[in-house]
Parts: C-alpha cells; structure tokens; sequence
C-alpha cells in the first residue's frame, strides 16, 4: 500500500495495543492444576477488577459441588482436570522460517482449500514481518465499526472497558450453575470475542474472529458474548475452514448470544477439527455450551458446518423468551475415520406464538459415528409454539454409525410440533448416473454430499459457503473405497 | 369397565403358556407366560392385563413362517413386558391400546431374514395419570422390516411419555424400517416422545417421525357444517385420532369390544 | 329464503367475490356455472361460514335472520347444508357415529328429543337407500378409503339425513360416472321440496339433465354475469362461455 515494512510494524504494534488485541506477552505459565490461588492468579495476570474475581471464585466454588456429565453414546475417556494447565499467555506458536518447513500435510489442505500465501503464513506460524492486506483490513472495519457504536473486541478488554455490559449480559444466558463445563468456563475462562450492537443498527459487515489476530491461539476456555440490543442485526461467523493444530485435549467453551427485543442475530461456525491422524489418535475434546436468549420478536440463526474433530458435544440452543420470538438452526455434521459427534439443538419455547426450525444433516463415512441429539421443549404458558424439525443421515459405507435422538416435551395443548428423521445411503444409481458422466466415483460422492448438504451451505454468509463445500469435499477422503 | 368384554366378543381358548397353533387365544391372569407360535402357524393372541397384579410378562417366540396377531389391552397401572423373537419369514401384527397410567415396554427382536413386524398402538392418559409407553424394535439381521406407529393422547393433569427405538445393527443391510410417534395435548397434561434411531448398516432405508398437535383443520370445518359444535368436533376429531388404531386391529370381533373401553376413556377426557 | 345483496369476499389480500346479487326462493333450484376460478367454490364457502374468508361487503339474508352473523354450526343447525367439492377424511370417527351427532344437534336445535339407538338405525338405512350407498361404509371412518364416487354419494346420503332447507352443493358431480351421477342426482331430486331449496354449482351440464334448474346463473371473475333459464345450461355446454364474456367485457 505504499507504506514502508517499518511503518506498517509501528502501526500494527501500537494499534493492536490500543485495540487490546493481543493480551501481555508473557513468557511464563502457572504450573497444572486447579485452585482458588490459580484462579486468583489469572484474574491478576489479567489486570481485572475485583467484581470479576469474584464472579470467577463464585464459579469456581459452585463447580466443586458437581460431577461430570456422562453421556452414552460418547467414548469419553477420563479427563483428569489437575493435570491440565489452566493459564497460558497466548504463545507465540513455533516460528518456522518458511513455507517449506510446514508440514506438507497441512499445506497440502491449504492449497485445498484456496487459502490465500499470506494467511496461510500466519496460520502455520511462518514468521513474517508484517502481513500487509490484514493491517489495512483491520484498520478500515475497526474505523466503520466506531462509526456505528459496534463494539467488537475482546472479551478481556471489554470488562475493563465496557464494565456495565458486560455485568448486565454475561452468564445471563448460560449461568455459571448451568452445566459442568459451564461452571468450570466461568472460573477459568481465558479470553474470547464480545460484541455489541446498539439499538436499531445494522452490523454493515459479517464479524468474524478471523479478525482477532491471535485466533490461532485459541484458549481452551474461550468464552463469547454477543448482544444484539433493541432493533439490531449481526452476521457473526466462527471458525475457519484451516485444520487447527492444537496440542491442547479440552476445549470447554461458552458462547452467549442476547437477542434483545426485535433484534436478529445470525452465527455460522465453519469448523475442522483436524484430528491427529487416520486412527482418530491426537484428537481434541470439544465441549462447548452455545446458547441464545430471545427477547420479543427477536430472531436467532445458527447455522453450522463441522468435520473432524475426535469428539464434538455441543447443542446449541434457542431460549425462545419473549413472544412471537423465533430460532432456526441449520448443520452438517460430518464424520469419517474413527470420529465421533454428538451433535444437536434445543429449542426452548417459553414465549407466545413462538416458531422453531431446525434442519440438520448427518454425514457419516469410516468407521466413524454421527449422533443427532434434538430437544424440543414446550412450556406450559407458551401457546401456539410451533416446530418442524428434520434430521436425515447419510451413510458412507457400511462400517459408520448414524443415529438420531429427538426429544419432543410438550406442556400445551395449543402447539404444533413436528419431527422428522430418515438415514439413507448413497444411490447406486446417483453415483453410476455422474460416473457414466466422466467424474471420478470421489468426485460424485463430494457432489452428491454436497447436494445433500446444500439447504444448509445456503444459510452461510458467501465466502463462507464456498469454504464449506470445499472442506466437506475434502472430508470426505478415503471415504470412498 | 370391564376388559373382559374384549374377550367375550371373540370365540378363544385361554392359554396358559406353551405352543399356540391356529385359531384365537387368550392370556390373561397370568403373570409371567411364554408361548410358542409353531412353524407356519397362523394364529391371533389376545393378552389382557389383571386386576390387583403387580406386573405381567409376555413372551412370545415365532418360529419360521408363522404368522400372529396380537391384541394388547392395558388397562391396570402396573409395569407390562411384550417381548417378541421372530425368525424368518415370520410376520408379528400387535395392536397396542393403554387406557391406564402403565408402564408399557414392548421389544421386538427381528432375527430371521423376511420378517415383517407392525405396531399400531395408542395411548389415552387422564386425570393424573402417569404412562410410560416403550417400543424397541430391533434389527439384528437384514431384509426385515417393521413399522410402528404410536398415537397418545393426554388430558388434565396426566403426563405421557413414548420412547420408541430403532435399532439396525452392523450386517442388516436393507432392512425397511419406519417409527410414527403422534401426540396430542389437552389442559394441562404433558407429553413428552422421543423416537431414536440408532443404525449401523448402510443399506437400509429407515425413517421416523413425531408430532405433536398435527390435526386436520379441514375436518373440523367439515363437522361444523354438519352442526357439531367447534369443541365437540374437535373433541370428536381426537377421539377418531385414538380409534383409528382400533379400527383397523387385526383381530375381527374384538374391534368393538375395544372400542366400548376406548370410548369410555375418552369420555373422560 | 336466501337473498345475498353486493357480495364481496376476500382470501388473504385477493378478493374474489365481487359484488354478488342472488336470490333463492323456496322450492327453487338454482344453478350456477362458470370457468374454473371464478368464485364458483368460494361462494359456496362463504355462505356455509368458512373463516379462511374475510366477507368485506355486502349482506345475505336467510330466512329473515342475518347470516354473516352466524358462525358455520349455527348456520349449519338453521338449516344450512353444504355438499363440499373436496369432502375430507376423518380417521377413527365412523360415518354412523358421526351422523348421529349431526342429527341429534340439529334436532336439539328445533327443540326435538334425540333420537333412540334404534329411531337412528332405521333412519340410516332408510337414507342410504336412497343413494344406493352400500351400508358397511357406514362403519367406517367418514370418507376414509371412499372412492370419489363414494364420497359423493356419501355427501348426498348426510344431505338426506340432515334434511336441510338450504342445500349448496359444491361441484357435486365432478369426478363420477355415468352410473354414479344418475344415482346422486337422483338422491338430490328426491329430497327437492316446496319449502326447500337447492344451489347447485357445476361445470357440465349433464347433471342438470337430472337435476332440473329454475334458473342458470353464469358466475364470471366474481361477479354473477348472466342468468336464464335451463336452456341456457345447453348452450354453455355447446358454445363455451366465450360468446358471454366477450359480451359482458364489451358492456
């Protein structure tokens, strides 16, 4: 941009300081284990005000009290919670000198996937000396945002700086007594996304971490609140397509989402797990409470695309509070190899004329094992609820499992809900019909896969979709024998 | 109400246990029985629930070829068990109705290849009372194929809850298998179902579905024509969303009997 | 008996009743034609109290009283009966069961004692006689399984139980055959009284051989654009409704 490296290095350092974009550099870490001092420790590394140590001690307490959650259909080894480190600065990540030092495996998905040379330099943790298009986006979206009153920044900086937000909406859609890992999220929670939109604006760009610069050093308890005050609208998108190398095992996030009257709020997530390898070893343990709260006449989208991970648990979820409130949630699941997910949505209609849709696709292939868990809960006062859930399977192969648990409660004699569920394979005739057209038999399958998932891709925000189709295609590798 | 009057209206002989041939039985009084429908046999079952027991078992083994219907009538709150082994080729037909607060589990294991298993039952809980209806239908070979379809009905304070499971396991390929799970809701009761699939082939076509208070508007506006009152017609409409499970039982002759006992449930309604 | 005055019927945001103007006397029957859209059916559902359609204008009067005031049982009680295009299936709730509600509401409505298990019997097998409908699918669930024939017929067998005074059948004879149209037209003639009356709504005329008019209405994007008399039916089924529209959009 016509900006000499050195400037551009000033730029990035200071303006990153004055964004709190990149917590202190510290080279030291608290030894494994959990305790009050440990807690205490963090919340002083982080320069937080007093309220919100005790909002961690208070957590931290209450988690002693409860046990760990089991579920059947996972093979969730034992996970020792003294054993695991609960406060790392974000490292630096490995700096490799080039391209040529990035394992081809990687790059190769890289390549794959059409990431551009500079991200893919900054995903691998190739040390370069300024990445130029990042810096003058950054600029440009940070400029367009102060303009509207979006505050888009860490969740760090955001109690140090917007203290009143943050003490009206955070764990007020997922309290600290919600869950296990809720409770222990709360203690400990190391960094995230806040966002807030004010009353009647429209978010004039898709938010997404991809903008946090220190994204690929996601913490293990991340924790993301959004809120969407009176009238507003957000695109928000987590995740990338990029396979995350991670050395850590539990990943315990919490992202709340407040959808104040009238407002909308859309989150996508386009995430590869990338598990360590072929035999499912290395992988990573994802448990992540994803809830949102729906005031009057608030809408609130999620739509996920995932694949890979060792073993994935996460629902999220729609508290439809407030009358005439609606959620829709759309995924595709997709699991090969020795993967497991168990994945789902909860609908929770509280409100008056409240509507729920929830469209989910199950793909499995390898060895691997697909669960749909869906509850669907009507109370008592909340008439006229309305539903139509669909979840279908398709099965690659006759060595995966899908499976599908819909829970419907229903309270009221007014609501019209309706479930329905079919697992089906991949027609011979699909794939004779695009082999005797020329394409490879893994070339149909991706199309067909992806044909199957389109209802969803649809849902994604463009850049997004594209991706997604991408990394389904290339998910689906060696699924095809 | 008496259930006997299901038994009076059909020509049986009581069974205690041991090999059915042809014709029409009767269990009933007894809690723990298992019986043997012979090789290509055809015969019908009819299993009634007693009064001041604590618990009742049926288990029923269908050897290859044989044909069986059954008719089960719960009428007393106590757990109940209907447990079904089919070989190949064998073809198992219940009609399920419960008019109580029961624990009902029914499973049917499909272990021959050719085997066609179908369910329809229904289930009427009022006042307080507390169901719990369970139908696992298991796979555990290929080339079979079942249908189940549970309709439920609530009213009051009652609370019903339905769990239906289909299992397919790793080598019952093109297995054919469809769950219907619909509900309705009245006053304060609850309903909670919960259809599972759990499948482990790949060439099997299985599906399965859950409403809850999916109900013809037009049929209603059609019996107003007629004069019915809109509550009347509507109550009208839940009470043929019951019977309609009767109406087709495969046991002719009972079918009235059965539908004197559903009505004076409804009526309760 | 029925004197509807300016008409007009919306669907949502489309209107479809234009401003009609009928009158039907006493032992009248009147037929009404036209091509497909044109209100034939909603017409049909309006009078009878449909509530997917919003009346924005006009007034109907039957036999005194104001009927837009009445919702679709009250009219259905006073005498109103409506044979639909479309009769819908009702599971589990058998024909027999089902008549013997009707007529018992109905007879409650004139201050009658309902009638005994046996009066009610020996009535059902007096009117489905009459439409040579076959007694078992009195058994079964209303029009469950009922060929389109079978329903027809089954329209016509409720219409003789109920006895109404008012009877609007809706395309009544769509779908049947030969046999099957002779059969019903029959039923509707031998229920035609002095102090009833009949709208029947058709396409073809050849149940209005059976079914004789004492008038022919011509209904053209909402509105009633012609009437004569029977013969007006045969030239329709001759020449189309071409000749007519072409004169009415030149008026």
């Amino acid at each position: 941009m016509g900006k000499d490296n050195q400037n551009i290095l000033q730029e990035l350092e200071t303006s990153d300081y004055k964004y709190g974009f990149v917590t202190d550099i510290e080279t030291e870490t608290i030894g494994r284990g959990l305790s009050e001092e440990v807690i205490r420790l963090i919340s002083q590394k982080k320069g937080e005000p007093e309220w919100m140590l005790e909002r961690r001690l208070k957590a931290y307490r209450h988690w002693l009290t409860m046990k760990h959650p089991n579920w059947a259909h996972l093979d969730i080894p034992e996970i020792d919670f003294q054993d695991v480190i609960y406060y790392a600065a974000p490292k630096q990540t490995k700096k490799l000198n080039s391209m040529d030092e990035v394992d081809p495996e990687l790059k190769r998905t890289f390549d794959k996937l059409g990431i551009p040379l500079e991200e893919q330099m900054a995903l691998a943790g190739v040390a370069v000396d300024a990445v130029m298009d990042s810096v003058s986006v950054k600029t440009t979206f940070r400029d367009t945002l102060a303009e509207k009153g979006i505050i888009f920044c860490s969740i760090s900086e955001a109690i140090k700086e917007h203290p009143e937000l943050i003490k009206k909406y955070l764990g007020s859609v997922v309290p600290y007594t919600d869950n296990f890992y809720a409770a222990l999220n709360a203690a400990v929670f190391s960094d995230g996304s806040f966002c807030y939109i004010p009353k009647g604006v429209r978010c004039p760009m898709e938010l997404s971490t991809y903008f946090r610069i220190n994204a690929q050093g996601t913490g293990q308890f991340e924790r993301t609140l959004i809120v969407a005050d009176e009238g507003a609208y957000v695109s928000y998108l987590e995740g990338c397509t990029a396979p995350r190398r991670d050395e850590n095992q539990l990943h315990a996030a919490v992202v709340e989402i407040v959808v104040e009257k009238d407002a909308d709020v859309k989150y996508s997530t386009v995430q590869n797990w990338y598990p360590g390898d072929k035999e499912g070893r290395g992988g990573i343990y994802n448990f992540v409470t994803k809830r949102g709260l729906c005031k009057q006449g608030a809408h609130l989208s999620w739509t996920q695309v995932e694949t890979g991970s060792a073993i994935t648990w996460k629902y999220p979820s729609c508290v439809l509070l407030g009358d005439n409130s609606s959620g829709e949630f759309y995924s595709v699941a997709m699991t090969n190899n020795f993967q497991q997910a168990d994945t789902g949505t909860k609908m929770i209609h509280l409100g008056k004329n409240t509507r729920s849709r929830i469209v989910s696709k199950g793909i499995s292939a390898g060895r691997s094992q697909n669960a749909y868990r869906g509850l669907v809960q009507v109370a008592k006062g909340a008439d006229n609820a309305r539903n139509y859930s669909q979840c279908d399977s398709l099965l690659i192969g006759d060595k995966c499992g899908a499976h599908t648990f819909p829970v419907i409660k229903n309270a009221n004699p007014s609501a019209v809900l309706e479930h329905e569920a079919t697992t089906s394979k991949i027609s011979e005739e699909q794939l004779f019909y695009c082999q005797q057209r020329g394409l490879s038999a893994e070339d149909a399958v991706g199309l067909i896969v992806n044909g199957y998932a389109r209802e969803v891709l649809s849902k994604l925000p463009m850049e997004f979709a594209v991706e997604a189709q991408k990394l389904l295609s290339i998910s689906l590798e060696g699924s095809v024998g | 109400m008496s259930v006997d009057r299901v038994v009076n209206s059909v020509d049986a002989r009581t069974l205690h246990g041991g090999d059915i041939s042809s014709g029409c039985w009767v269990i009933r009084d007894r809690a723990d029985v298992d019986v043997v429908v012979k090789s290509g046999e055809r015969a019908d079952l009819i299993v009634i629930d007693t009064a001041g027991a604590e618990c009742q078992r049926v288990g029923i083994k269908a050897l290859s070829g044989a044909t069986l219907n059954v008719v089960h009538v719960i009428t007393e709150s106590y757990d109940h068990k209907l447990d079904i082994s089919m070989s190949e080729h064998v073809e198992v037909s219940v009609t399920q109705l419960v008019v109580a607060g029961a624990k009902v589990n029914t499973k049917a294991h499909l272990q021959g290849a050719g085997a066609r298993f179908v369910l329809n039952g229904s289930f009427v809980h009022t006042d307080d009372e507390r169901g719990d209806v369970t139908v696992d239908v298991l796979h555990e070979v290929g080339d079979c194929v079942s249908r189940t379809a549970y309709r439920g009905v609530a009213s009051g304070k009652a609370q019903g809850r339905f769990s239906g499971l289909v299992y397919i396991a790793q080598d019952a390929q093109r297995t054919d298998a469809e769950q219907l799970s619909r509900n309705v809701t009245l006053g304060d009761a609850v309903i909670h179902t919960a259809p599972q699939m759990e499948i482990y082939a790949d060439d099997v076509r299985c599906s399965h579905g859950a409403t809850v208070g999916q109900m013809d508007a037009e049929a209603i506006m059609y019996m107003r024509q007629r004069g019915i009152s809109a509550a009347d017609a509507k109550r009208l409409q839940i009470q043929g969303f019951v019977a309609d499970t009767i109406l087709h039982a495969p046991i002719a002759g009972c079918g009235d009997a059965m539908m004197e006992l559903l009505m004076d449930k409804l009526d309760r309604l | 008996m029925l004197k509807i005055e300016n008409l007009h019927a919306k669907v949502g945001d489309k209107e479809i009743l234009k401003g009609i103007n009928l009158e039907v006397k006493a032992g009248e029957v009147h037929a009404i034609m036209g091509p497909n859209g044109s209100g034939k059916s909603t017409l049909a559902s309006v009078l009878a109290g449909n509530e997917k359609f919003d009346v924005t204008q006009g007034s109907v009067e039957y036999n005194g009283e104001n009927l837009l005031e009445l919702n679709v049982e009250e009219r259905s009680r006073k005498g109103l009966f409506l044979g639909f295009q479309y009769p819908v299936e009702i599971p589990g709730v058998t024909m027999a069961n089902f008549m013997k509600i009707a007529v018992n509401e109905q007879r409650k409505a004139r201050g009658e004692e309902p009638l005994s298990p046996a009066e009610y019997l020996k009535l059902m097998r007096e009117k489905s006689a009459i439409v040579e409908l076959d007694s078992k699918l009195t058994s079964r669930a209303v029009n469950e399984g009922f060929s389109g024939g079978e329903k027809k017929k089954n329209e016509i067998f409720q219409m003789a139980m109920l006895d109404p005074k008012l009877a609007i059948l809706d395309e009544t004879d769509s779908g049947l055959d030969i046999d099957a149209l002779r059969i019903v037209a029959t039923g509707v003639t031998r229920l035609k009284r002095e102090d009833n009356a009949t709208v029947v709504i058709t396409h073809y005329q050849r149940l209005l051989d059976y079914i004789v008019p004492d008038y022919v209405h011509v209904l053209y994007k909402g509105r009633i654009i012609y009437t004569g008399d029977k013969s007006l039916a045969l030239k329709l089924e001759k020449e189309g409704y071409d000749w007519l529209i072409n004169d009415y959009k030149e008026e």
